[in-house]
C-alpha cells in the first residue's frame, strides 16, 4: 500500500469546496483559483475529506466502484499527490 | 397631468460620502493584492460571526429584526449608487462585496459577504455578494439560488461520504 494512503487527511482553512450537481469546486483562498472536480474524482474527494483517511477511503470506494484494488488505490494516490501539491489537501503522519 | 416626483428616489450622495467610498475601494484593491483574499476573507468572516454572536437574543437584540435590514439595504443601495456612478472604472463584485459588507460592519451590522460559483455550460462562473438576515444586499432577491455559496472557513463539514458516492 502507497504510504500516502496510511496518511491523516484534513482540508486546510484556505480552501472551500461545494458541490455543484455531480462536480466538485474548489476554491483556494491563498492562489484564489478555482478548482473543478469531475463525477469520480468528487467521490473521491467525498471519501477522502468525510473519512480523513486515505485507506478507509479506498476501502469504502471500492464498496461502490466495480474495480480492483490496485487500480482505484493508484488512482486515488494520484490524485492525492495533486491535491497536496497544490495544498488543497493537508497529509499528516498517522 | 403633471408628473409628481418620486418620493422614492434618495438624494445623491454627498462628494465626502463619494470621496469616501471611492477611497475605500481603492484600499480595498491594495489589500487584496499584498494581503490576499484569504486574509480579507478570514477577518470579514470572523468579524460577521461575532456580530452575530453579539446579536444573538440572550444579548438584548434581535438580528434582522425592526428597521436595521432597511438601513442595511439603504447602505448597500448608496455604495452601489457610488460604485456604478463615480467611480473612474469598473468595479468588480468581489471589491464592491468587500467595501459593503465593511461598511455594514462599521454600523455594527452582521452582514455577511459571500462568495458562490455556478455552471453555465459546462463553464464556472464565481460571483461575489452580501447578505444580511439571510436576504441578498447587492444583488436580486434570487442571487443565493442562482450561485452556490461555499461555507466560510471553519464552518464547512465535509459531506457524509456514504450514499452520494
Amino acid at each position: 500500500m502507497n504510504v500516502l494512503l496510511s496518511k491523516r487527511i484534513t482540508v486546510p482553512e484556505h480552501v472551500l469546496f461545494r458541490r455543484i450537481e455531480n462536480e466538485m469546486v474548489i476554491l483556494d483562498l491563498d492562489a484564489e483559483r478555482y478548482y473543478g472536480l469531475d463525477d469520480v474524482g468528487t467521490a473521491m474527494w467525498l471519501a477522502l475529506t468525510g473519512i480523513g483517511s486515505g485507506r478507509a477511503a479506498a476501502d469504502r470506494l471500492l464498496e461502490v466502484y466495480d474495480v480492483d484494488r490496485d487500480t482505484l488505490e493508484a488512482d486515488l494516490v494520484r490524485l492525492l499527490e495533486r491535491l497536496s501539491d497544490r495544498a488543497l489537501l493537508v497529509l499528516h503522519e498517522g | 397631468m403633471k408628473a409628481e416626483p418620486s418620493s422614492a428616489a434618495p438624494p445623491p450622495p454627498s462628494p465626502r460620502r463619494v470621496i469616501g467610498i471611492l477611497l475605500s475601494l481603492a484600499l480595498i484593491r491594495i489589500e487584496l493584492h499584498l494581503l490576499g483574499l484569504h486574509r480579507l476573507y478570514t477577518r470579514l468572516t470572523c468579524r460577521t460571526r461575532a456580530l452575530q454572536e453579539a446579536s444573538e437574543p440572550d444579548s438584548g437584540s434581535n438580528p434582522g429584526s425592526g428597521t436595521e435590514p432597511e438601513h442595511a439595504r439603504a447602505a448597500a443601495a448608496e455604495i452601489r449608487r457610488i460604485t456604478d456612478g463615480y467611480a473612474p472604472r469598473r468595479v468588480n463584485c468581489l471589491v464592491e462585496a468587500i467595501a459593503v459588507t465593511r461598511s455594514l460592519h462599521r454600523r455594527g451590522l452582521a452582514a455577511e459577504l459571500k462568495l458562490g460559483v455556478r455552471t453555465i455550460t459546462g463553464r464556472l462562473q464565481s460571483h461575489a455578494w452580501v447578505e444580511y438576515a439571510g436576504e441578498p444586499l447587492t444583488d436580486e432577491a434570487g442571487i443565493n439560488r442562482m450561485y452556490t455559496p461555499f461555507e466560510p472557513p471553519g464552518t464547512q463539514r465535509p459531506e457524509p461520504s456514504g450514499d452520494r458516492l
